[in-house]
């Protein structure tokens, strides 16, 4: 996902004049295109991460279109307090990790950020999003540019804000589905964002099944939050309702009860609140954690059963 | 071992296991060595900021017997003790799990600050690197350490001009010894590998009065041919057993 991110990243530099790129010290091989094309727009500015997003604040309020872009404890955790003024501020900065949750397995806990969405969304203006392409990535970062041109000030729930980009490793198939088993009235699963590698290997689970790549219900000028679309039907029966996500606990599994109203039980599978003391893969880790797409099946096949009876 | 071994053993660990930086274990290998056979005692203490460079410890460790040749090669593998970075709570001899750059020198004040204040022997050294040299919070810990006059507390500024980036950052009046001097610092002289090793003097002495800082001037993949000042190799391992064997051959 990173690599393709990186590819229409430099389409968007080449057609916007206004995207300004700030680096962490990373990525700027990938993007050695963009320096080459306006090299005053595109800036290593090296390790200083909680001075960098106050960089990134100016460019901002001198009107650029900024993208910010590390290594997600470095661009989240180590920032936080310069985040949550850049929220505060309304600046329609875009930031970009890769290495979320344990993606960087070899590097051990100092690289691992499973608590970045759950800390992020709590700060106000905030954006997050999970997306599971390189083209939804994209697509968030240019409509969070679009509302910041647009932006009037008179509605504080569609206002500027910044949005923070959560990259995977690896991005799913472009065709994979975001929605299964649509007329299913069993129960409604959430997964969010990447945390199943291949949704299809859910298509028997005898469930509602909604990918999203956002965990802000009412946040729908680019994703509709499913809930909304199917609310209709959910009115008639009191979905049991489990979120699945591959991070620390998140305020996902209370937005989409919110949005569902009516709920008949509530599951969560996702991290514990832990560091993880191993290293490895990212698929050994998965599996440790009981978060591979067998061990997700597995629990969701004990909750809602399978669409063939068993 | 000699380091031309040490390092043959780095490159093959990190090709084995597909995982390591390479180079910047490669520019500090001396200068652990150095510090392992001929600088600390019992009561001093040894901080590896720049933790990306930790296979230059690991290999050092196994040298001196702490570690095993099977935990060696063990680096990153699930059950391992030793991952991409050290971590204090599998490995004794690390005092501190670093890998995010800028946490070192801090500790390491705090560990010179506890010494004064149990009047306890010994010094307290802390490798950085010179772009960890960017955090903020290194000045931070510089300007404590001087304030204080923390004269136990020696920095060791791995120097080697590069990182992971293809087009260098050119701070104009991007001068170390300059900037730790004006936070307080004594600069020893400029150490230069030498005779294929790290030398320095150990200079630490009750008769300084202020912090000191070190400031290496290293080659980042010293010692390795095809890798020295070769930003492609950063975070890289040989793929495959010809680039390896190529490696190898390319050590001097």
């Amino acid at each position: 996902m990173r690599t393709n991110f990186y590819d229409y990243l430099t389409l968007a530099f080449k057609v916007d004049p206004k995207i300004v790129i700030v680096l962490g010290d990373i990525g700027v091989h990938s993007l050695r295109e963009c320096f080459e094309h306006d090299p005053k727009r595109i800036i290593n500015i090296g390790i200083c991460e909680q001075a960098m997003i106050d960089v990134c604040s100016g460019l901002a309020d001198a009107g650029f279109h900024v993208v910010v872009h590390s290594i997600a404890p470095f661009v989240t955790e180590r920032c936080y307090e310069q985040l949550k003024i850049l929220a505060y501020e309304r600046k329609s900065v875009v930031i970009v990790s890769v290495g979320g949750s344990y993606n960087y397995a070899k590097l051990g806990i100092t690289h691992h950020c499973p608590a970045d969405i759950s800390i992020l969304s709590k700060i106000p203006n905030m954006r997050v999003m999970t997306p599971i392409t390189a083209e939804s990535a994209i697509k968030f970062m240019e409509a969070n540019f679009k509302i910041a041109d647009l932006d009037t000030g008179k509605d504080d729930r569609v206002g500027s804000g910044p949005m923070y980009i959560r990259l995977e490793e690896q991005e799913s198939n472009p065709l994979s589905p975001k929605v299964l088993n649509p007329d299913s009235r069993n129960g409604i699963v959430f997964i969010l964002g990447r945390t199943v590698k291949d949704i299809n290997k859910l298509k028997n689970i005898n469930a509602n099944i909604f990918v999203c790549e956002t965990l802000s219900p009412s946040y729908d000028f680019y994703t509709t939050f499913p809930g909304k679309m199917y609310e209709s039907k959910f009115k008639s029966y009191s979905p049991r309702v489990t979120v699945v996500e591959k991070c620390y606990q998140t305020d996902f599994l209370l937005n989409c009860c919110n949005e569902i109203g009516n709920i008949n039980g509530l599951n969560r599978i996702g991290m514990e609140c832990k560091f993880i003391d191993k290293y490895g893969s990212q698929d050994e880790i998965d599996k440790y954690l009981g978060l591979d797409d067998d061990s997700i099946y597995n629990k969701l096949k004990e909750i809602y059963g399978e669409i063939n009876g068993n | 071992m000699t380091r031309q071994e040490l390092t043959k053993h780095i490159i093959k660990c990190a090709y084995q296991n597909k995982a390591g930086h390479i180079p910047s274990a490669l520019s500090i290998l001396d200068i652990v060595m150095t510090m392992y056979n001929d600088i600390l005692t019992k009561d001093d203490k040894f901080i590896l900021s720049k933790g990306h460079g930790c296979l230059a410890l690991y290999a050092v460790l196994w040298d001196k017997g702490y570690i095993t040749e099977e935990q060696f090669y063990s680096f990153t593998q699930f059950d391992s003790i030793l991952g991409g970075h050290p971590s204090s709570r599998k490995i004794p001899q690390v005092p501190l799990s670093t890998g995010s750059l800028g946490h070192g020198l801090p500790f390491a004040v705090g560990l010179a600050m506890a010494k004064k204040i149990k009047g306890e022997a010994g010094a307290v050294y802390c490798l950085i690197g010179d772009g960890e040299a960017n955090e903020g919070s290194i000045w931070e810990a510089a300007a404590i350490a001087g304030h204080h006059s923390l004269n136990n507390l020696i920095c060791i500024v791995d120097n080697n001009h590069s990182g992971d980036r293809a087009l260098e950052i050119d701070y104009p009046n991007y001068n170390l010894r300059d900037k730790f001097r004006a936070f307080g610092f004594d600069i020893d002289s400029y150490c230069y590998n030498t005779n294929n090793l790290f030398y320095f003097s150990n200079t630490f002495s009750l008769y300084n009065t202020k912090p000191i800082c070190r400031i290496a001037q290293t080659i980042k993949g010293y010692g390795c041919k095809l890798m020295e000042s070769n930003p492609a190799w950063h975070h890289r391992q040989p793929k495959t057993e010809q680039e390896l064997n190529e490696l190898l051959e390319s050590v001097y």
